[in-house]
C-alpha cells in the first residue's frame, strides 16, 4: 500500500479540503434535525407562526449549506482520485515500456491490461468512495453521538446496537456480493468460452454432425449460468432491503420507546422527531462503511498485483556507453542464444563493413529472427559476442544501440492511427515529402483507390483495413525513412508478389548504396546480390558464401532455389 | 428510444413471447408490487397517530398495537419486496436462457458463408453480453419502474388523503426536482459517454502498444509513446472529472430539494400548524412521506436509460434471430441409411462470392466419379480448388451450378444430417475439442469409450496416448507441449476410424512431420482407408501410390488424371507437382 499512499500525497491538499468540506456539510446537515425540534417544540408549545417562519428560513439556509458543502466534498476527494489513477497508470504504462521480451513472455496482454483496469479500478474505489466514506461516517458519528446523547442516552443507546451489527452485516453482503458476481461472471465466461469454442469448430462439429450432441452440452452450461443469476439475484433482492428494513425497526424502536418516554413525561415530543431524524442522518453512513470495509482487502490484493509489476526490472540492462557516430560496422563472434534451455544459436560468426549487405536464408525456426533481435539486443546475450563499431553491445546504452538499425519485422505491427502517423512512426515530425519519398521506395501506392483518404487512411486496428502485402510495404517505408545506419528485413517480402519485390529490392540497392543492409529471407530471390549470405538450418549456420558459390556448393540453398522457381512456374 | 414507436414494440412482441412461457411467475410478481407500496405508505402513517393520538391520550395499549403494525408492516415489506424482485429476476434469467439456447441453436444452423462474413466476437457478444443486458432490465430496470410508479401513485394519494393543503405544499417543489434530473440526465448521459469512449481509447491503446511494445523500443520511441498514453489518460480525468461534478450536484442538489420541501411546509403552513388545524405529528408524517418518493423519482431517468440499453441489445439479437438458414435442415428431405453405389460430381461452379465474376469461380466445370469402395486423391497447388470440393460433399456450402449426387441423389435432396454421417472430414489443421482426449475419441460421449479405445489400438496411437500424463483422461489444452503436428492428425485419424463412416475425406498435413510419426501415419492411414472409400487431397507420394486414380487441379479445373505412373509418364504439370511436393524426379 505504500506505493499508493505515495501518490495519494501528491494531492493531499485536495484531500484535505474534501475533508474539511465533508466537516462543514457534517455539521449543516446535523442541524436539521435540531431545528426540526424546535419546530416540533414550537408546535406543541402553541408557539406564534412567525417563529415556525424563521425556523423555516434557518432550515433553507442549512439545506443551501450542506448541499455546496456535499457536493464540494465530493468533488474535491473523486478528483483527486482520478488524479492518482491517472499518474499509476501513466507511470505503469511507462515502467512497463523499459521491459524486455522475456517480460512480455511471462505476462500476456490480456493480463497487464487487467491489471490497468480492473486493479487499478479497486484502487480508485479505495481512495474516492473510501475515504470519502470512511472520513464521513466518522464525522457523522462524531457529529450525532454527542447531540443525540444529550436528548436521550437511552434511544442513541438502543440505536447503536443496531447500526454496528447492521454494519457488519453490511460489510458481509457486500463481500459475498462481490463473490457471487464473480461467480456469475465466470459462469458466464464458461459459457463465453464453450461458444466461443464451438463457434471456432463449427467446421468439425457440422462435419461429424455433432449439432445435437453440442447443443445438450450447451444446455448444461446455459443451466449453470441461469443457476449462478439465481443465485446473485437471491442475494441482490434481500441485501438493500434487509438493510433499510434494519433502519426500519430502529425507526419503530425510536418511536415505541420515545414515545412512552413522552407520555411518563421525560421526553417532549421534539426530542423524539430529532431521534428519528438524526437515525435518518446515520442510515446510509453506516452501510457506506460497510460496503467501503468489504473493499478493503480487494484494493490490498489489486496493489499487490501492480506493485509486482512496478518492482519488476528488465534482464537486458539499458546502460552503458551512448554510442553516437559510430562507424556502422557488425562484427560478431562465436555468437550462441539460449532462450529457455534451448539453444537457438550456436556459434555463428560473421564480419559485416560499412556498405555491405548481408544476407541470411533458412526455414521457420532456424534463429533467423533471433540473430537480428541478438543485434539489437532484445534477446540476452553474453559479452564479447557482438561488436558494432568496435563497441561490445553488452556495454551500450540500448536506445542508442537501437537507433543505429532500421527494422522491418516479421509480424507486422502497426498502430490504429492514419497510414501517415503509421509511416512516420520513428520520426513523428519528418516533412511530409520525405514520408512520400519513404512509400514510394517501399513501392507502396497509396493512391491506387483502395485508400479512400490517401496519406491520411486510418489503417484500423493493428492495420487491419491494409491487405498484407500493404502492411509489409508499410512496415518497410517506415524503417526507409529513418535512413538508419544498419537497416534489417526480416522476411519482410513474403506478402509482395514477386514483381513488386524486385521493385522493392531495386530501389533499396539505389538507397542503401553505401550503406549497411541485413536481409533475412526465405525467398532466395532476396538476397541473391548480397556480399554474403548465411544459410542457418537449427542454429547453424551450414552454408555461407555469394550466391554463385552457394549454388556451385549445390546444397541447401540450391534445392531452396531450384523448388521456388518451380512454384513460380506453377503459379503462372 | 432506438427505432420509433413501432419498431420498440415489435420488439416487445418478440421479447413477450419468452415472457409468455414463465406466465405464473411474471403476474405472481406483478400482483406483489401494490402490496409492497402499501407496506411503504404504512408506517409513515402509524408515526402520525402515534405521535397525534397517543401521546395525547396516553394510551399505551393503542402504542402497543399500533407498534405492532408497524412491525408487521416492515416485516411484509421486506417479503413483498424480496419476493417481488427475486421472482422477476428469475423470470429475467430464464427468459434469458431460453433466448439463449434458440440464439445458440439458430447460429448452429447458419451457412458456412455467415461465418466467413461475420467475426466470431460479434456471434460471440450477442449469446452472452447483449443477453446479459437484456437481463439487467428484469433485475433493476424495467420492472421495477412499474414498481416506483405504483409507490410513488401510492405516497401521493396517502399524503393527499391526510391532508390535502399540506400535500400540495410538499409537492412544490416536485416540478424542480423533474427540471433538476432531466437536465442533469442529460449533461450525464454525455458526460458518461464522455467517459466510456475515453476509456475505449485507453484500452484499445494499451493493448495495440503492449503487443507493439517491440517496435516501440526498436524504434526508440518510449518516451514519445508514454506522452501519448499519459495525454489519453488526462482527457479521461477530465471527462470523469467532468461527471463526477454533474453527479456531485445532482446528488447534493436532490439531497437539498428534501429539505427544501420541508421548508415550504414550514413556512406556508406555519398559521395551520400554530393553529393545531395540522398537528406536529402529521409534519413529521409528511417528512417521512418525502424522503420516501424522492428517491424514486429521483432513479426513473436512470432507469430508463438502462431500458434504452436493452432495447438496442435485443434489436441485435432479434437480427441475428432472423438470419435466413440457408442451408436449413429440409424437413421433407430423403433418409439415406446407406452408401451403396457412387457418389458423383456433375459439372460443379462454385464461388465464396454470390455474383461471381469471371475470376471469382473457385471451382470451374468440375465433375468426376467416386464408386464405392475406391479411393482418389486430389493434387494441385494452393488455390487450385481442392479443399473447396471437400467442402462442398460436406455440404457447408452449396455449388452454384451443377450437381453433387450420392447414389444418384442430389445432396441437397438428402437429410443434411445424413449427408454429413456419410462423410467423416478429417482436415488438415485438426481441430481437438475441449475436454480429454477419450471425450474427442468418442465425441464426447456420443460413441461408446470402447470404440474409441478399438480405434486409438487398431491405429496404433494407443501406446502414444498411455504416455500422456493422464492417459486418456489428459486434457486437450495440455496437449500443445505434448503432442506434434503429426502426433495430433493421427489422433485425429483414431477420431474418424472410431465413427467408422462409409465415406472418408481427408485432407492431408503438409507440416513436417518428423520421419517416425510419419512412418505411423503411413501404417494408420493403410488402416483407415481399408475397404473403406476415399476422397484425399494428398501432399505425400506414398498416399497418391495407394488410390485408384488421381485428379489434378488447376485454377479450379481438372486438367489431369490417371494413376501416378501414368501420370508421371505424361511429364505435365502432375510431374513437375510431384517434385515440387514429394521430391520425385521426373
Amino acid at each position: 500500500m505504500e506505493r499508493l499512499w505515495h501518490y495519494a500525497r501528491l494531492h493531499k491538499r485536495q484531500t484535505t479540503w474534501g475533508i474539511l468540506m465533508l466537516l462543514c456539510t457534517n455539521l449543516c446537515a446535523q442541524l436539521i434535525p435540531q431545528l426540526t425540534r424546535w419546530a416540533i417544540d414550537a408546535i406543541e408549545s402553541g408557539d406564534s407562526y412567525i417563529v415556525l417562519r424563521e425556523i423555516a428560513g434557518l432550515l433553507a439556509l442549512t439545506a443551501l449549506g450542506s448541499c455546496c458543502f456535499r457536493a464540494l466534498s465530493r468533488v474535491h476527494i473523486f478528483f483527486a482520485a482520478r488524479e492518482v489513477e491517472m499518474r499509476l497508470r501513466s507511470d505503469y504504462f511507462k515502467h512497463i515500456a523499459t521491459m524486455d521480451p522475456q517480460f512480455f513472455q511471462e505476462h500476456s496482454i490480456g493480463d497487464l491490461m487487467s491489471r490497468a483496469t480492473n486493479d487499478l479500478g479497486q484502487l480508485r474505489l479505495l481512495l474516492g468512495p473510501g475515504i470519502l466514506n470512511i472520513v464521513n461516517t466518522t464525522l457523522a458519528y462524531a457529529v450525532a453521538i454527542p447531540l443525540m446523547w444529550v436528548i436521550s442516552s437511552k434511544l442513541t443507546l438502543a440505536i447503536l446496537t443496531t447500526y454496528l451489527p447492521a454494519l457488519l452485516l453490511m460489510r458481509y453482503l457486500a463481500k459475498l456480493l462481490y463473490l457471487r458476481n464473480r461467480e456469475q461472471q465466470a459462469k458466464m465466461g464458461d459459457l463465453s468460452a464453450f461458444v466461443q469454442e464451438s463457434l471456432a469448430g463449427a467446421h468439425v462439429i457440422r462435419a461429424f454432425a455433432l449439432d445435437e450432441s453440442k447443443a445438450e452440452r450447451f444446455k448444461t452450461f446455459n443451466q449453470a449460468s441461469y443457476e449462478a443469476g439465481v443465485h446473485l439475484a437471491w442475494l441482490r433482492s434481500g441485501m438493500f432491503r434487509i438493510v433499510m428494513s434494519l433502519s426500519a425497526l430502529t425507526t419503530l424502536i425510536a418511536v415505541y420507546v420515545g414515545a412512552q418516554e413522552v407520555v411518563n413525561g421525560q421526553l417532549r415530543l421534539g426530542d423524539v422527531v430529532a431521534i428519528i431524524e438524526y437515525m435518518a442522518l446515520l442510515t446510509w453512513p453506516t452501510f457506506a462503511l460497510g460496503w467501503v470495509l468489504s473493499m478493503w482487502q480487494r484494493g490490498h490484493a489489486a496493489m499487490n498485483r501492480l506493485n509486482a509489476i512496478f518492482d519488476r526490472q528488465p534482464e537486458i540492462s539499458s546502460v552503458g556507453d551512448f554510442l553516437e557516430q559510430v562507424e556502422p560496422s557488425i562484427s560478431i563472434r562465436e555468437l550462441t542464444v539460449e532462450l529457455g534451455g534451448v539453444e537457438v544459436l550456436n556459434g555463428l560468426s560473421v564480419e559485416l563493413r560499412e556498405g555491405q549487405t548481408l544476407g541470411i536464408v533458412g526455414t521457420i525456426g532456424s534463429g533467423k529472427s533471433t540473430f537480428l533481435k541478438a543485434l539489437m539486443r532484445f534477446v540476452p546475450i553474453k559479452e564479447n559476442m557482438i561488436f558494432y563499431g568496435g563497441h561490445d553491445v553488452v556495454r551500450c546504452e540500448t536506445r542508442s544501440l537501437r537507433a543505429q538499425f532500421g527494422y522491418v519485422p516479421q509480424e507486422n505491427i502497426l498502430f490504429s492511427k492514419s497510414l501517415l502517423e503509421n509511416v512516420a512512426f520513428g520520426r513523428p515530425s519528418v516533412p511530409q515529402d520525405k514520408i512520400e519519398e519513404a512509400l514510394k521506395m517501399a513501392a507502396f501506392d497509396y493512391d491506387d483507390g483502395t485508400l479512400p483518404e490517401g496519406l491520411l487512411t486510418p489503417v484500423g486496428e493493428r492495420g487491419i483495413s491494409l491487405s498484407g502485402g500493404q502492411k509489409q510495404r508499410l512496415s518497410m517505408a517506415r524503417a526507409m525513412l529513418l535512413d538508419p545506419p544498419v537497416l534489417i528485413l526480416d522476411d519482410s517480402l513474403s506478402a509482395v508478389d514477386s514483381e513488386t519485390e524486385e521493385r522493392i529490392l531495386r530501389n533499396l540497392r539505389d538507397i542503401r548504396k553505401g550503406k549497411t543492409t541485413i536481409i533475412a529471407t526465405h525467398r532466395i530471390s532476396a538476397v541473391s546480390g548480397a556480399d554474403e549470405i548465411l544459410v542457418l538450418n537449427e542454429g547453424k549456420v551450414i552454408e555461407r558464401g555469394t550466391h554463385v558459390e552457394l549454388l556451385r556448393i549445390d546444397g541447401l540453398y540450391a534445392s531452396m532455389l531450384r523448388k521456388q522457381e518451380l512454384t513460380a512456374s506453377l503459379a503462372s | 428510444m432506438s427505432g420509433g414507436f413501432h419498431s420498440d414494440w415489435a420488439l416487445v412482441r418478440k421479447l413477450g413471447v419468452y415472457l409468455k412461457a414463465h406466465k405464473g411467475l411474471f403476474l405472481l410478481a406483478l400482483s406483489l408490487y401494490p402490496l409492497s407500496a402499501l407496506s411503504v405508505v404504512i408506517p409513515p402513517y402509524l408515526i402520525q397517530q402515534i405521535l397525534d393520538e397517543v401521546i395525547p391520550a396516553k394510551d399505551l395499549d393503542l402504542l402497543t398495537m399500533l407498534a405492532s403494525l408497524y412491525l408487521c408492516a416492515i416485516v411484509f415489506d421486506y417479503i413483498a419486496g424480496f419476493a417481488s424482485q427475486f421472482f422477476m429476476s428469475v423470470l429475467g434469467q430464464k427468459a434469458m436462457k431460453d433466448l439463449r439456447h434458440d440464439l445458440y441453436r439458430h447460429v448452429q444452423k447458419l451457412p458456412a458463408a455467415y461465418y466467413d462474413k461475420n467475426p466470431l466476437g460479434r456471434i460471440l457478444t450477442r449469446l452472452t453480453n447483449d443477453v446479459e443486458s437484456l437481463a439487467e432490465v428484469f433485475a433493476t430496470g424495467a420492472v421495477t419502474i412499474i414498481a416506483d410508479l405504483i409507490t410513488i401513485v401510492a405516497i401521493v394519494s396517502a399524503m393527499l388523503w391526510m391532508d390535502v393543503k399540506m400535500a400540495m405544499l410538499a409537492f412544490a417543489v416536485l416540478p424542480v426536482l423533474v427540471i433538476v434530473t432531466i437536465f442533469s440526465q442529460r449533461y450525464a448521459r454525455t458526460a458518461f459517454r464522455g467517459v466510456r469512449k475515453h476509456l475505449a481509447r485507453i484500452n484499445a491503446f494499451l493493448s495495440e502498444h503492449l503487443a507493439g511494445m517491440f517496435i516501440v523500443q526498436s524504434f526508440g520511441q518510449e518516451k514519445r509513446t508514454y506522452r501519448e498514453f499519459l495525454d489519453l489518460n488526462i482527457a479521461y480525468r477530465d471527462a470523469n472529472q467532468g461527471a463526477i461534478l454533474v453527479d456531485a450536484s445532482l446528488f447534493a442538489v436532490v439531497e437539498a430539494l428534501g429539505t427544501l420541501a420541508v421548508v415550504v411546509l414550514l413556512w406556508f403552513g406555519a398559521i395551520d400548524l400554530s393553529d393545531g388545524m395540522v398537528k406536529a405529528g402529521t409534519l413529521v408524517a409528511f417528512i417521512q412521506y418525502i424522503r420516501r418518493f424522492f428517491v424514486p423519482i429521483r432513479d426513473l431517468s436512470a432507469k430508463y436509460t438502462i431500458l434504452q440499453s436493452a432495447f438496442a441489445s435485443s434489436e441485435r439479437i432479434f437480427e441475428l434471430l432472423s438470419e435466413p438458414v440457408v442451408l436449413a435442415e429440409n424437413k421433407g428431405g430423403l433418409t439415406v441409411s446407406h452408401f451403396k453405389n457412387s457418389i458423383d460430381l456433375k459439372d460443379i461452379w462454385f464461388s465464396y462470392k454470390d455474383e461471381p465474376r469471371l475470376e471469382d469461380w473457385v471451382l470451374k466445370g468440375i465433375s468426376f466419379r467416386l464408386v464405392k469402395g475406391d479411393k482418389i486423391a486430389l493434387v494441385g497447388a494452393t488455390g487450385s480448388g481442392k479443399t473447396t470440393i471437400l467442402k462442398l460433399l460436406n455440404r457447408f456450402y452449396d455449388p452454384q451450378k451443377g450437381y453433387i449426387l450420392l447414389d444418384g441423389q442430389s445432396l441437397d435432396k438428402i437429410r443434411l444430417y445424413d449427408v454429413r454421417r456419410t462423410f467423416a472430414v478429417v482436415l488438415q489443421d485438426v481441430y481437438l475439442f475441449r475436454g480429454t482426449v477419450m471425450e474427442n475419441l468418442t465425441f464426447e460421449g456420443v460413441l461408446s469409450e470402447e470404440r474409441g479405445l478399438n480405434a486409438a489400438k487398431a491405429l496404433g496411437v494407443h501406446e502414444l496416448i498411455e504416455g500422456l500424463p493422464q492417459g486418456y483422461e489428459t486434457l486437450v489444452k495440455e496437449l500443445g507441449a505434448n503432442l506434434s503436428a503429426g502426433e495430433r492428425q493421427l489422433l485425429a485419424f483414431a477420431r474418424a476410424l472410431a465413427l467408422d463412416p462409409e465415406v472418408l475425406v481427408l485432407d492431408e498435413a503438409t507440416s513436417n512431420i518428423d520421419s517416425a510419426t510419419e512412418a505411423k501415419l503411413q501404417e494408420a492411414l493403410d488402416v483407415l482407408l481399408e475397404g473403406r472409400t476415399a476422397i484425399i487431397v494428398a501432399h505425400r507420394l506414398s498416399t497418391v501410390r495407394k488410390v485408384n486414380c488421381i485428379y489434378v487441379l488447376q485454377h479450379g479445373e481438372i486438367i489431369e488424371s490417371g494413376s501416378h505412373a501414368q501420370l508421371l509418364k505424361r511429364g505435365g504439370t502432375y510431374s513437375r507437382l510431384a517434385e515440387l511436393q514429394f521430391g520425385t524426379a521426373a
